[in-house]
């Protein structure tokens, strides 16, 4: 029955996995330039022509192509598999995928050619080829279709199943589309109306103020639509990997309510040290951050008190000795419930990232890839490698290669994230070192900051070598003969209890309706002021 | 909908946490004045193309003016941001000297981040970035752009002296 | 196996924690900022 879809499911997260390879190789390189030892001549030979070219890849292909591409992939598979019904339009997904390819290839051929030397931000008036703006907005038109395609089939299915309530892991792989969804207006009205023309000479200048903020508009919410689907997998599907049951699922669902409503009034927090926008629409801002913090809080709650169903079940005693219960030989698991404790020093380092003023202290240092480095590097990367490791064996319908070799896989991860994320939140906080700059070639950087320095390396490294596993074990896993000896299952959790759970936890309306005030609210008047005040006076830079 | 009582309660302690926080963040923003850059600001807007143009603005003053005494102990600084440097790139005050700081770029977004102080400044073009800072400590610190701005980038950073 | 509602004590042990480690770490780059000065 679900043949289409999860062949499509298995090249959107083929194609994700070969991105994060080729970003991922950067980052070693990174963390040995800081230190002092310098490759990046060496690879000019290779095509690359700067550590920023290649810090540019790093990012557009681990925070956007991986990302996107696991996560579509993944809904491919589990939305069919939850409702338990194939994709209503097959051949809209598909095409999805086709475009993305090729918004991804128009993305890429300027970054690989030195003509988009812009990071991932692209923050203007610095000016890339306008084929790499083309690109990324086909990229993400591609991935909208793919939404519509999930969006039809949940319609289908409502109308197939009326009154009941949308199974969980469905339910929340659309609410994630439609976030989603929303969030791109920002980036696709700034690329759109605003830098395209502007690259192409149609008009003479940008204001680059009103740009950034249009793509923070949709900077923060993306962040959800990275780590909504890790919440999916660690409310919906993890309690039955550890033979538990997830403790609310009302809850659950309210908190992917919240995101919908909280991910994008809240894009600001990223531009507080910003000097054309009014105080007045940074503390609103600030506020809306503060409320968004309380879902992941929620999140805590719910899927520790679920794992600790599980620990119990399996004869765990104690007040905390049910850890040890756990399946800790399960390389799923044990992945993800790493990525789980990574996310907490990233939810922390978070928090300290929204509290208005406290970006005075932390703002373009190091301490901010410390934080996303837990967050989109661990309670994401790594939850979709702890997924992987039961959804590639499904799909290739072969056993995972080497169960060991994944349990180090995810042990290596967490020590070297550790390691480096300590590191730099450290040189960060401390020393105000900044990021995305070449430090080992920095005339201002101390000797002080050398210990922390080799701290992150040493991170890194190890976060190299743990990627190699990961690698190892995929490629072991698709390509060997052996065949799965029984079919292996999409985990569903069951709830803990079977209350009814409210009508308006299973209604659209009241909460898109405020979403919409809410986003009208905290971006309206300042989007406004901006519009009113805007100068198209910066000509575009190419200083690289 | 049920909600277990003790989750009810870390719900609630979760929020008045966030409160809490809060709290003590606008305390040392507006009370003790550790505040973020804002518009609108007094001199209002530049423009990035001819910012730099002798004449039209302080930016475009030599060099030398560009630091001001407009009091005793007051002192306003007009540093223009370029790829790669700042310019003035080395800034001399006494010890106990009030600087205010109006900092904008002639091409692309910087960075301004001078260490030991909370001063940390987006430099955007068309925008004027200020903030104020008093310098008890003598010593030199350095003011760093910690926003990619091209190849160049790592190199650009001004040193502040602080005289006894 | 039916399962009897349990009260997760085990959790609300590991919250205590998680919420004393965001105070202390959120506090110790309050105290930072403290430190740097006022910019107004």
């Amino acid at each position: 029955m679900f043949k289409t879809s999860n062949k499509l499911a298995a090249w959107n997260i083929g194609l994700g996995m070969a991105a994060l390879f080729i970003g991922g190789l950067f980052g070693p390189l990174q963390k040995l330039e800081h230190a002092g030892i310098n490759l990046y001549t060496s690879l000019q030979n290779l095509g690359i022509a700067s550590y920023y070219q290649g810090l540019t890849l790093h990012a557009v292909l681990n925070a956007i192509v991986w990302t996107t591409f696991f996560i579509i992939g993944f809904f491919t598979f589990v939305i069919p598999h939850s409702l338990k019904r194939e994709l209503t339009n097959p051949k809209l997904n598909i095409a999805a995928f086709y475009i993305m390819v090729v918004g991804l290839v128009m993305t890429a051929v300027p970054i690989l050619l030195n003509l988009a030397t812009v990071l991932f931000t692209f923050y203007t008036p610095l000016m890339a080829s306008p084929f790499f703006y083309i690109g990324l907005t086909i990229f993400v038109v591609g991935s909208w279709v793919a939404g519509w395609g999930f969006f039809a089939t949940y319609i289908t299915w409502r109308k197939e199943h009326p009154g009941q309530p949308v199974p969980f892991l469905a339910f929340g792989a659309v609410i994630t589309m439609a976030l989603w969804q929303i969030a791109t207006l920002g980036v696709a009205v700034e690329l759109l109306v605003f830098v395209i023309p502007w690259s192409l000479g149609w008009i003479e200048g940008t204001d680059p103020q009103m740009n950034r903020t249009l793509l923070w508009f949709f900077g923060h919410p993306l962040v959800y639509f990275w780590l909504l689907p890790a919440y999916l997998s660690w409310y919906g599907m993890v309690p039955k990997q550890v033979g538990g049951k997830l403790f609310s699922e009302p809850m659950a669902r309210l908190v992917f309510w919240l995101f919908l409503v909280l991910s994008v009034p809240v894009g600001i927090h990223h531009q507080f040290l910003d000097p054309g926008i009014p105080q007045r629409w940074k503390l609103l801002q600030f506020g809306f951050t503060f409320a968004l913090f309380v879902p992941s809080l929620l999140t805590a709650f719910n899927v520790i008190a679920s794992l600790e169903i599980g620990g119990r079940n399996r004869g765990g005693t104690g007040l905390l000795g049910w850890i040890r219960a756990l399946p800790w030989d399960d390389p799923s698991f044990t992945a993800q419930n790493l990525a789980m404790i990574l996310f907490a020093f990233g939810g922390i380092s978070g928090l300290a990232n929204a509290s208005y003023n406290m970006n005075l202290a932390l703002h373009n240092t190091t301490w901010i890839p410390g934080h996303f480095h837990l967050t989109v590097g661990s309670a994401v990367t790594l939850t979709f490698f702890g997924i992987a490791y039961w959804l590639v064996p499904k799909l290739a319908n072969k056993p995972l290669w080497n169960r060991k070799l994944a349990l180090a896989q995810a042990w290596t991860w967490f020590i070297g994230m550790i390691l480096m994320s300590n590191g730099l939140h450290a040189l960060g906080l401390i020393f105000q070192a900044p990021r995305r700059s070449m430090l080992g070639a920095a005339p201002y950087a101390s000797g002080e900051w050398q210990p922390l320095l080799i701290e992150s390396l040493v991170g890194g490294l190890i976060l190299g070598v743990s990627g190699l596993l990961f690698y190892a074990n995929m490629i072991g896993t698709v390509t060997q003969k052996k065949q799965a000896p029984a079919p292996i299952e999409m985990p569903v959790a069951e709830p803990y209890r079977n209350d009814p759970s409210p009508a308006w936890l299973h209604t659209w309306r009241p909460w898109l309706i405020t979403a919409a005030v809410l986003i009208l609210v905290s971006y309206g008047p300042v989007l406004t002021y901006l519009f009113a005040n805007m100068e198209l006076t910066s000509p575009g830079f190419k200083l690289w | 909908m049920h909600i277990d009582r003790r989750e009810r309660n870390f719900i609630i302690a979760s929020i008045v946490l966030m409160f809490v926080f809060a709290v003590f963040i606008l305390v040392s923003s507006f009370v003790m004045k550790i505040q973020v850059p804002q518009a609108p600001v007094p001199l209002g807007r530049v423009n990035p193309n001819t910012v730099a143009t002798p004449g039209v603005s302080p930016w475009g003053d030599p060099v030398e003016e560009r630091l001001r005494q407009v009091g005793p102990n007051q002192y306003e600084v007009y540093i223009l941001g370029q790829a790669w440097s700042y310019q003035p790139a080395q800034i001399t005050i006494p010890k106990g000297a009030t600087v205010t700081f109006y900092v904008t770029s002639k091409d692309v977004i910087h960075g301004f981040d001078l260490q030991g102080t909370n001063i940390n400044m987006m430099i955007i073009p068309g925008q004027i970035s200020t903030l104020t800072a008093t310098f008890d400590t003598p010593g030199e610190y350095k003011f760093i752009c910690n926003e990619y701005c091209g190849i160049g980038h790592q190199t650009m950073f001004g040193t502040l002296v602080v005289e006894p | 196996m039916k399962d009897k509602y349990k009260v997760p004590e085990g959790t609300i042990a590991l919250l205590v924690i998680f919420i004393l480690l965001i105070i202390i770490l959120w506090g110790n780059v309050f105290l930072t900022l403290l430190s740097r000065g006022a910019t107004g």
